[in-house]
């Protein structure tokens, strides 16, 4: 998307023209050159000088005294590697919120995602997958261990089939929200995809309404649904309030009681999708009466 | 003059899931039936404009074509289609005919024959299309346009009780899904290196085909029972940006205002089928009117939101950010009021809930030297719930943490934040009940874990290492324990432990593989309440007497484990061959373990199979080049997905009770167990 961004920038420039860089570093040269960065280079090496730095007495000794000021040297900060990108795409709309959002905070820099020069990437153990487009999520689970290890569990956004990116919820170049997520709000953000759950119902459930995370995760989980726990117990964790929301339900109301025969009634209320079997309107109802109220119509 | 090069791909893909009894859950998300593969990927270039256009899976239900272009400092744009499919059930087993529509009819109850049934499948096919166009060619004025369209359409899984209790049986059910959301986003800005301000307007409409559906209900005298689904709404929202760089010490100032509206209006249902209150035994279900207090349910919620944050540099090294965010739900549909005793003796109402959340906070970073960063925050979330939730007023969360992030030793880089959260919550039940042989009374005991009391502790430790040329290490370890205070009842604490390690080497010119290992492990603990029906004893609602066996408490302990590791290994074998190989692993392992009272002869039996699963992904893939415009690829695949609940083994389509108090399912993940062999290639044309 940098990259993307860059060309929005990037004065119109005659191309075929090879840089003195490209004498040692041809490799580096062709791997930019059909790219906006190419579009900006010139005989003296213009694009490849905005970043890396003076190159005048680096070319002068053939390479044998270092590039001056080369703000993507090692050892550099994360601000500082970026200060190079920063030079001409600061005024960029989605970097409006750069400086406040977390990456920039922890030290990210642009060059910990964007590959400019398009170095192969050491290759990720997942599942087969019918896209072969580059799935953002690799680049972002380098350091996001976690949500990497999610996007494969049983139940999950579909992620690694190309079908979700990461920047389809986050803003990777700043938010102003937690998690810098795009919209203002979880809830917010969620229902601009699953528009059915946003409502308003004629009977709400307040978890719902305050927050979808209380009882989901979003990249993924080992119970379906992407949901935190099990259900019934991540719904008997609130409930407590008597009758059937805090009856325990064990190995002994399932198809199959615990001493391995066949229960000839197992528990309705357990089985199969468990509570959802009867509140199956779980995110609001829009019925009457106490068929809305408790959330089963 | 505009330089065209790219690829065509042309190929095929079969796969074998003869084992597979229900094999959805295989199908789910992308498309393994045999079929043509056809792809392209073509770029163009001049020294004015640019574009690329891709496409890949055509025809098939995971299809996916974009086209993105421009003219550089002028303008840009997008146009794609994206398609996804959704399986959820194959070859399931309905009693009625026409599941998967607004009206489920069977007649004949009881209809315990499964022979004599229908057979379903449910999923939907989901499709978005939509693009750009930003112009920027008044730099640094800017204006852009997004669109998209998401028609979905298909069936999704539904259920009902059979009457209000589900003593009396449940129904599974198919409902309808044919959705259209139409959004349009309107953006306008000024943006520099020094500043940016922007404004926008969205709309978001979403339509559906369904709002309600019809079933037989064969518990209710076999009488049209109504399921109702999410009606149509539109949102439209307003946003204002702005963004002020390059003021005193170095600071830049951000903030976000939003105001947002929702509304959903429809008819109310005016007869609900059931049987009146108070009737005598044996009596025949009807429909019965529901008395609202207005035929018309308009539900309209906004949101306000304001958020600021000034990012600064005081002094060298150090880095600051201030920052507040507010929320304000105003949640102004109808009061409804539901009064008709026919229904039940008891009066009905909804509860519109507003809320207002406001949050400020500070974060700190100093760096010591060239390798040592330290970093301190303080965060405060005020969640006043103004009266409108029945449980929970108003919560505070203070949070502080610490942060340490290191560099200084050649090579490596590690992080460790600790962050400690405390939440105080004003509970409105602490007086609920006339006394402990009220059944209102048991409120005062119970807690909800997203509102009440609690104290948080959090550790994330991080490692990367390298340690050789081309080769990296690196170990993430988080640790988070929650402990709810002074909980009865309800979920008393829930702990996490998570270990994630990968080890990837990577010479550009030979060979690359990386290697992982993940686990994760997480408990939860509640106790709750059982009270007997009728309850007897002194103090039945009291969960501090002594248990009983008729009124007692039990203890929950849940457990989640869950394991994973692969490796991935690149290997360009010559130049004209490359192979590239997958292997993926993971395992799921769940139970629930319960402790209940010696007094008590109902036992519930441990749980040890929950949400239990195995999946293995191997993908092996050569690409031969057999000149610089031809290659072909062929690759192989295998997978194996097994599973294990208490809650689906041993799954029946019918549970028979008396006086039609019977349950109908229709399969869902009765056995969604598969093992599959995909084979898959194409010749690739590149120019």
């Amino acid at each position: 998307a940098l990259s993307l961004a860059f060309l929005w920038s990037a004065p119109a420039m005659a191309q075929g023209t090879e840089p003195v860089c490209n004498k040692c570093h041809e490799e580096n040269n062709d791997s930019i050159k059909s790219t906006g960065h190419g579009a900006g280079n010139d005989a003296n090496g213009k694009a490849c000088q905005s970043c890396h730095g003076d190159a005048t007495e680096h070319v002068a000794s053939r390479g044998k005294k270092p590039v001056v000021g080369d703000k993507q040297a090692k050892g550099n900060t994360g601000a500082q590697k970026s200060e190079a990108c920063m030079s001409c795409h600061a005024g960029n709309r989605q970097l409006g919120f750069w400086e406040a959002g977390k990456h920039a905070q922890n030290d990210v820099s642009c060059s910990s995602c964007h590959n400019i020069h398009g170095k192969v990437k050491n290759p990720i153990a997942q599942p087969y997958s019918t896209t072969s487009r580059t799935i953002e999520a690799d680049t972002c689970g380098t350091c996001h261990k976690q949500v990497r290890n999610a996007t494969m569990k049983p139940s999950h956004h579909p992620i690694l089939e190309g079908k979700v990116k990461c920047s389809d919820c986050h803003n990777p170049h700043g938010a102003l929200t937690q998690a810098m997520v795009k919209h203002e709000s979880v809830n917010q953000q969620c229902f601009s995809c699953h528009a059915d759950k946003r409502g308003p119902f004629m009977f709400g459930h307040p978890p719902v309404e305050e927050n979808c995370l209380s009882c989901h995760t979003p990249h993924g989980s080992s119970h379906g649904k992407l949901l935190n726990e099990k259900v019934p117990n991540l719904c008997q964790d609130c409930h407590v309030q008597g009758r059937h929301p805090t009856a325990f339900y064990g190995q002994n109301q399932a198809w199959i009681g615990a001493n391995g025969q066949p229960v000839t009634t197992p528990s309705t209320r357990f089985i199969s999708r468990s509570c959802l079997n009867c509140h199956n309107s779980i995110h609001g109802s829009n019925a009457p009466t106490n068929r809305g109220r408790y959330l089963i119509r | 003059s505009l330089k065209i090069s790219g690829s065509v791909n042309l190929g095929g893909i079969a796969s074998d899931d003869d084992d597979a009894v229900d094999p959805s859950k295989l199908n789910d998300i992308r498309d393994l039936s045999d079929g043509v593969l056809f792809g392209w990927d073509i770029k163009g270039r001049s020294s004015a404009h640019w574009f690329d256009f891709f496409g890949e899976n055509i025809g098939r239900d995971d299809q996916y074509i974009n086209l993105r272009g421009g003219s550089y400092g002028r303008f840009k744009y997008r146009l794609f289609s994206d398609s996804l499919t959704r399986n959820f059930l194959e070859g399931g087993l309905t009693p009625y005919a026409g599941a998967g529509t607004s009206n489920h009819t069977a007649t004949g109850w009881p209809l315990l024959n499964t022979t004599t049934w229908n057979s379903v499948n449910v999923g939907y096919d989901r499709r978005d299309d939509g693009g750009y166009f930003e112009f920027g060619g008044l730099s640094p004025w800017y204006f852009r346009v997004d669109g998209n369209q998401v028609t979905t359409s298909g069936s999704k899984l539904g259920a009902s009780s059979h009457g209000m209790s589900p003593g009396n049986g449940y129904v599974d059910l198919a409902f309808p899904v044919e959705y259209t959301t139409k959004n349009w986003t309107v953006e306008g800005g000024y943006a520099t290196k020094r500043m940016h301000f922007s404004a926008s307007w969205m709309s978001s409409k979403f339509e559906t085909d369904n709002t309600k559906v019809n079933w037989t209900n064969g518990f209710w005298s076999s009488g049209t029972d109504t399921t109702y689904l999410g009606a149509g709404n539109e949102y439209t929202r307003v946003a204002l940006n702005g963004t002020i760089r390059q003021l005193p010490l170095n600071s830049t100032l951000a903030a976000r205002y939003t105001k947002d509206e929702l509304e959903s209006s429809f008819a109310v249902g005016q007869t609900v089928l059931g049987i009146a209150a108070g009737s005598p035994s044996g009596t025949a279900a009807s429909m019965l009117a529901t008395g609202p207090n207005t035929p018309n349910f308009d539900g309209k919620v906004d949101n306000e939101t304001f958020t600021l944050a000034l990012t600064s540099t005081p002094t060298r090294g150090l880095d600051t950010r201030i920052y507040m965010n507010t929320l304000e739900r105003e949640d102004d549909s109808t009061h409804m009021a539901f009064t008709s005793a026919p229904v039940t003796s008891t009066t009905y109402v909804n509860e519109p809930y507003s809320y207002e959340k406001t949050n400020y906070g500070i974060d700190a970073f100093f760096r010591v030297n060239k390798g040592n960063r330290v970093g301190a925050g303080w965060d405060y979330l005020d969640m006043d719930r103004k009266d409108e939730r029945y449980d929970y007023n108003r919560s505070k969360d203070r949070t502080w943490w610490l942060e340490w992030k290191t560099s200084m030793l050649e090579n490596v880089s590690a992080r460790v934040k600790y962050s400690n959260l405390d939440r105080s919550s004003d509970f409105k039940l602490g007086n609920a009940g006339t006394g402990p042989t009220d059944a209102n009374y048991m409120f005062r005991f119970q807690s909800a874990f997203d509102a009440g009391e609690l104290k948080q502790d959090k550790w994330k430790f991080n490692l990367d290492v390298t340690p050789a040329e081309f080769l990296d290490v690196g170990v993430e370890f988080n640790l988070k324990d929650n402990k709810y205070q002074d909980v009865v009842l309800g979920r008393q604490n829930d702990k996490r432990r998570e270990i994630y390690g990968s080890v990837s080497y990577g010479d550009p010119s030979a060979w690359r593989f990386t290697v992982f290992g993940d686990y994760e492990k997480v408990e939860y603990e509640s106790q709750h309440r059982v009270v007997g029906f009728p309850p007897g004893g002194n103090e039945p609602y009291n969960p501090i007497q002594p248990d009983t066996s008729r009124n007692y408490n039990w203890q929950g302990f849940n457990e989640d484990s869950y394991y994973a590791y692969g490796l991935a290994i690149d290997w360009p074998a010559s130049e004209k061959l490359k192979l590239t190989a997958s292997l993926m692993h993971y395992k799921t392992d769940g139970s629930m373990d319960f402790s209940t009272p010696s007094v008590v002869t109902a036992i519930p039996g441990n749980i040890s199979l929950y949400d239990d699963t195995k999946r293995t992904a191997i993908n092996l893939k050569g690409t031969y080049a057999f000149s610089k415009t031809i290659s072909l690829t062929a690759g192989y695949a295998y997978e194996k997905f097994e599973y294990a609940d208490a809650q689906f083994d041993g799954y029946r389509y019918t549970i028979p009770g008396s006086n039609r108090q019977d349950s109908y399912l229709m399969g869902y993940y009765k056995d969604p167990n598969y093992k599959a062999n995909i084979f898959y290639g194409w010749v690739t044309w590149k120019f």
